[in-house]
């Protein structure tokens, strides 16, 4: 079964053919443009900063790449969703960090290829790439 | 301690760094960690099994034993010593350990002081104990490699053999 036009979005895909096109009254796949990114409002913007710097607080001194990831605070703004995407996008290309993870589980995309593992600048710019190809403003 | 580093570390996860020597010796940057560090590696991050976040040799297996690190340095020449005394000729890199995990590297510079990256923190020059306790555990597993200048004439005399 192929994947739904909205996680197809999130994937990366742009180039629909007329059966995967969404069947929203008359529109075809030409006419078909894709959803702008949820926005954060002001609450999931204030929540993502309070987490974001909890977080950087809190594995400053942290060695182990998986603690860094698995960290409490972090969970919680994956758990924010898709309107925090922008954010983390921005927050990546201002100072690159261990965003590939939250972005990951939020948008099921993974725009970077095996031999950036650990190239945490590499990394952001294939993610910046990416938002920049969903027409993500960030 | 240097003052630089006030404000920058948690001193109950560092309980001889207060009253250290240590001096910072880089900014802050969540480019590359402890490990790639000592590893020689200033371009990316190394842990096990951390996905695309950091890198990890492929040959070597991913979970963060003790053994699995010492295989990791074996890729970049290190092999096990005894301690952390200096020796001519060698650079040495130590994992702190607690348990059988590993939680942190140092290597060791020409003087016999050590360097460290702080996760995502500053580098420090320190001595082997000052980063010791409940973050990072002891200085307990040791490695050695040739350094460049002994490396290359071990490796004339081997190709005149």
């Amino acid at each position: 079964m192929s994947e739904s036009p909205a996680l197809a979005y999130a994937h990366g895909q742009d180039d629909w053919s007329d059966e995967e096109a969404p069947k929203g009254g008359e529109q075809t796949a030409a006419e078909w443009v894709a959803p702008a990114w949820p926005e954060a409002n002001e609450y999931i913007q204030t929540l993502f900063h309070e987490l974001h710097m909890a977080w950087t607080s809190e594995t400053a001194c942290e060695s182990n790449v998986r603690a860094i990831i698995g960290n409490t605070e972090y969970r919680q703004i994956i758990g924010l969703g898709p309107p925090v995407v922008p954010l983390i996008i921005r927050e990546l290309v201002r100072e690159p960090n261990h965003w590939h993870t939250a972005l990951n589980a939020i948008t099921r995309a993974d725009p970077v290829p095996p031999e950036h593992a650990g190239d945490l600048d590499a990394i952001a710019r294939d993610w910046a790439r990416w938002a920049r190809l969903q027409g993500i403003d960030y | 301690m240097d003052s630089a580093l006030l404000g920058e570390v948690n001193f109950v996860n560092f309980p001889h760094l207060e009253a250290s020597l240590a001096r910072r010796t880089s900014d802050k940057t969540p480019r590359y960690n402890c490990i790639a560090w000592a590893a020689g590696d200033h371009r990316r991050k190394w842990w096990p099994n951390a996905g695309k976040e950091a890198f990890w040799p492929h040959s070597v297996a991913g979970n963060a034993t003790t053994a699995a690190f010492v295989d990791a340095f074996r890729t970049k020449g290190y092999t096990e010593c005894a301690d952390g005394t200096l020796e001519p000729g060698h650079e040495k890199v130590a994992l702190y350990v607690d348990g059988n995990a590993v939680r942190h590297a140092a290597r060791q510079l020409v003087d016999g002081k050590w360097t460290s990256k702080l996760g995502d923190g500053p580098d420090i020059e320190h001595e082997i104990l000052d980063v010791e306790g409940p973050l990072y555990g002891k200085a307990t597993v040791f490695l050695k490699r040739e350094t460049g200048a002994a490396r290359s004439t071990s490796e004339k005399k081997r190709k005149r053999r």
